[in-house]
This record gives structure tokens, sequence and C-alpha cells, in this order.
């Protein structure tokens, strides 16, 4: 009898010491901890995937709305913004278009600025822009275009002002740019109080009929803005002292076919490919390199097709470095670079997050999440 | 080879004859200053032939020719509509209609039509005519996702919006969630 009291302490001794190691039945919450540049937000259906490219792992997700199609990070405040309509039955009911406001660590929803219900429900990171630490604007279409203006200081709504014929909103010196019907960039500069001032356009250098620039555009660091056109023209926009200006474009089309090198080996026939895909092309401003997103064949109307390969330029010399093929029968709608001097390549695609070293094309590592638009955490 | 040279001979030899009877015609028929002003006449027409839109199949047996076409109604056209290839969605982008419990011009019950639509130029095959297509979202409702296509003829960016379907085109609906779109004959592209 002894014994067995002295073995039944000793088990519940031993079970008492053991379960002093376990987890909290309630567990914790994680904060998303250092962030650096080679951090980007991947946008799923309704949510954000905050993702370490060193790390190749999922850190944090923000709940967006059904139609929040981008995000737009202010780390150096500790913020990502965003934006979204809402009904008070999901689909239907009262609509609520709000910027959303969260805070980069816990990535919960701290703010919100109220809108008016006209805001585009999908689209890229044009539809998004902050403009001098200051105004977050939206992008809406009625079908009637227009952006809002809000003040991110005092979380106020300041005003619309009417785009017609003319989409996007790209910040660049004290307002924004978009890319217009008539062929040419508008320009509008707002005050310091968030109205406008004055809106120019850079002479016509597009045919938006015969080869349209894609409304998508992407950063060339401070200095301006990229734009391409369906046949694979690249134009760069800047603006001085309120003028636009382009410079004279460049094609990624190959110019070296039936060429032969020095070895007497003739160069591959590349002539029919096209770029596509809902972000198609990426340019990392410190190093010059520029990424398109490619496939093969098809018309014009085949600029939102996914890619099968992605093409490696370098700005600086305007030609192209290596072609990456996508791996097996995986296609790919995203490309994005980060902004550092060592950036990653990330992929999008019909297999998840890959990510590469741009230099040389070697893939690093794969994120298994589905997503679409990819925006650096800093730019 | 000679079969071909024999029929080459004889098909000049044909078009001697035609057009001999053919002066033949036109001369019994008319006074010689008359002649000579219409020949006039049709000589300085000639040279704008090499500018006018000819059909090179001419020589084919020409399709029937079809009545007017007044109305949807009257439209010969054939295919599955619920096929991405039908020829009303050669402009399309998004779920068909037809799919979701409505049809080519109807919304599905329960969903709303949007006043707003993009317009597209489809070829009918069937009637050999092109055609004004509007593609009216229906909204209101989560996205039906059956019929998924992506045919997007003449899409344009954004900025010229009415030839984008990179929108919600669910303008004038209650809601802006988008659910299936149609597709709406608004007549024939050529008028």
């Amino acid at each position: 009898m002894l014994q067995r009291t002295i073995y039944f302490l000793s088990l519940v001794l031993c079970c008492a010491s053991a379960n002093a190691q376990w987890d909290s039945v309630v567990g914790s919450v994680a904060t998303i901890g250092e962030t650096n540049e080679h951090w980007v937000s991947v946008r799923g259906r309704d949510t954000a995937f905050l993702i370490d490219g060193d790390a190749g792992e999922v850190k944090g997700t923000l709940i967006l709305s059904r139609f929040s199609p981008a995000v737009r990070p202010h780390m150096s405040e500790n913020k990502i913004y965003a934006y979204g309509s809402y009904y008070s039955r999901t689909y239907y009911g009262d609509r609520e278009d709000v910027v959303l406001i969260f805070d980069a660590s816990t990535t919960k929803p701290i703010g919100e600025i109220e809108l008016p219900p006209k805001s585009a429900g999908i689209g890229h990171s044009g539809m998004i822009g902050l403009l001098k630490d200051k105004f977050l604007s939206v992008w809406n279409i009625t079908p009637a275009t227009s952006f809002s203006v809000t003040n991110i200081q005092t979380n106020e709504f300041i005003t619309e002002i009417a785009t017609p014929g003319c989409a996007m909103i790209y910040p660049i010196e004290d307002g924004y740019i978009m890319p217009c019907t008539d062929g040419t960039v508008q320009y509008i500069e707002l005050t310091d109080e968030g109205m406008e001032t004055e809106r120019t356009r850079s002479d016509v250098f597009f045919n938006a009929l015969e080869d349209p620039i894609l409304d998508y555009a992407v950063q060339m660091g401070d200095e301006g803005w990229m734009f391409m056109s369906m046949e694979g023209l690249i134009f760069e926009v800047t603006v001085e002292n309120g003028r636009v200006l382009v410079t004279e474009p460049w094609s990624i089309n190959p110019i070296t076919n039936g060429e032969v090198d020095i070895n007497g080996v003739t160069r591959l026939n590349d002539d029919d490919w096209r770029i596509g895909g809902r972000q198609a092309f990426a340019y990392n401003h410190a190093t010059g390199y520029l990424m398109t997103v490619m496939h093969k064949g098809g018309g014009q109307e085949t600029f939102e097709d996914a890619g099968t390969e992605v093409w490696a330029f370098n700005v600086k010399t305007q030609r192209r470095g290596y072609r990456l093929e996508a791996e097996g029968s995986d296609t790919i709608s995203s490309v994005q670079l980060t902004a550092d001097e060592n950036p990653l390549m990330i992929l999008a695609g019909s297999d998840g997050i890959k990510i590469h070293d741009p230099a040389s094309g070697k893939k690093l590592r794969e994120v298994n999440v589905s997503g679409s638009l990819i925006q650096n955490l800093y730019e | 080879m000679k079969d071909r040279q024999e029929l080459i001979k004889q098909l000049i030899k044909d078009i001697d004859a035609q057009t001999t009877g053919a002066i033949r015609f036109i001369a019994g028929r008319t006074s010689r200053r008359s002649f000579i002003g219409r020949i006039g006449v049709f000589m300085a027409g000639m040279g704008a032939l090499p500018v006018l839109p000819m059909l090179r199949a001419s020589a084919q047996s020409a399709p029937a020719p079809l009545a007017p076409v007044n109305g949807v109604a009257d439209i010969e056209e054939m295919g599955d509509v619920t096929s991405c290839d039908y020829w009303r969605y050669c402009a399309f982008s998004g779920s068909l209609c037809s799919c979701c419990g409505g049809t080519l011009t109807q919304c599905p019950p329960g969903s709303d039509t949007a006043t707003v639509a993009w317009v597209g130029s489809c070829h009918n095959p069937t009637d050999g005519r092109n055609y004004l297509i509007s593609y009216n979202d229906c909204c209101g409702k989560s996205s039906c996702g059956s019929c998924g296509c992506h045919r997007s003829e003449g899409d344009r960016p954004v900025y010229l919006t009415s030839k984008s379907n990179s929108v919600l085109w669910c303008f004038g609906a209650n809601s802006h969630a988008y659910h299936c779109t149609l597709s709406l004959v608004l007549g024939p592209a050529e008028a």
C-alpha cells in the first residue's frame, strides 16, 4: 500500500512538473517586428499579406474590404494606409467608403477617414497616392473620373478634384500625374491645403487607340514615373517647374533578331512576344534593373494576360540581360523589385509567390500564398 | 500544264466576247457624243478604284444576301452562349450570366442591372456583319464565378473608360459588388 501511494504521488508530481512547461491555454499575439526594404505587401482577395522577402515568410496580414485594390505604406510613421468600400449587408445595403489606417507593428486598424462613395473597387497601386507625407488621395470612377484628397495629419477629407479623360494618381513634386485619353500626361498641383492650384499637360506623346500606354506606372526614385506602351515602348515622365516632360521612348522589343553573333550563331528570333499581366513591369532605380512579364503571341488585347517568362533589362544600357522561364506550367501575372541597392525580385503567379535574385534570375525562396498586386513597404 | 494554258486561252476568249458584246450593247443605245462622255466619266472613275475597298474573294460564289437587320430579332446567330467563343463575347471579361441563372440579356434573379456599360465591336460569323455589343454588369450579389471569360478584344487602359473592362461596371446599380456580365446587341457597328 505504501509503495502504491509513493508511486501515485510521484506520478502526480511528475505530471505537474511537465504541465508547468506547456504553452498557455490562450496563447499570445505576435507583432510584426523589425521590417526592412525587403518586405512587401501582396494583395489577396480581401487581405494584404505582409511578407519578409529575406525569410520568405508571411509575417502578418491586413484586413481589407472586398473593394480595396492596393495599400499605401508610410513606414516612417509606422502606418500602412488602404481604402475600401463596405456595405451594411456585405454585398448590398448602405455603402460606406473610407481610408483605412493600420498600425504597421500590430497590423490593427487604428483609424478611418470617411470618403465620398465613389472610390474604384478594383485596380492597382495607381489608385492610391501619398503626397508630401500629408495628403493621401484615392482615385474615383462613377464613371466620371476624379480623385478624393484627404489630410492624414488631421484625418479629414478635403476635396474632390475632377479629372475627365484621365485616370490614376501618381504623386510627384507638389501634385499628381495621370495618363489621359488625348495621349498626354496631366499634372495637377495642390496647395499646402490640398486644393487644386494648377493643371498642365505634357505634349502628346502616344496614341490611345494605336499604341496606348498602360495605366500602371512605376516609380523612378524621386525623379519621376516610368510608363510602358502596349507595344513595349518605355517613356520616362518628370515634372519640372510645373511642366510635364517626357523622354524619347526606347523599346523592349529585341533588335538582334537574325543577327549572327561573333561565333557565327544566329540570334534567336523572339519577335512574337508581348508584355502583359496585372503588374506587367517593375523597375529598380538604384541598379537600373527593369523586369517585364512576357507572353508569346496575341495582339494588344492580351495586355492583361499572364506571362510565361520574365525578361530582365538594364535601363542604363537599354538592353536585355536574360530571359527567365516560369517553372513548368506556371504563369506569372505580377513582378516587383524592392527599392534598395541589393533588390529582390518578387513574382506572383499561378503557383504562389516566388522570390528571385534579379541580377542572376536565380530563385531564392517560395511563399505559399495566392495574391496579385505586390507593393514595397519601403519606396 | 497544257490544260491550264487552254483554260487561260478560253478565259481570254470569253472576256473578249463579253467585252465586245457589252460595247455593242452600249453603242446601240447611245449617241456617239454621250457614249464618249460616259466613257470619259468611266475612265476618270477608274482612277478611284484602287483606293476603294474591294472584296478579293469575289471570284468565289457569294453568300446569299441577307435581309436588312432592324433589330435583335432579325439577327441570325449561332453558337453556344455558355462558351467563351460565342461571337458576342469578343470584348468580354468576367463571368457569363448565362451560367449564373441569367441569359445573354437578363441578369440572374436577385441581382441589379448596371445602367452604364462598356462597349465592344464584334463580328457575327453567321451573317458576316459587325455589331456594337454592350457589356452590362449585373451587381449586388457575390461574384458568380462560373464561366469566366477574358477575350478583351479592343480593351484599352482605364483612362479610355468606355473601352476598358478593368473597371467594376456596376454604375447605376444599387451596389458595386460584381456578379456577372450580359452581352447586349446595340446595333450594327458599321452604321
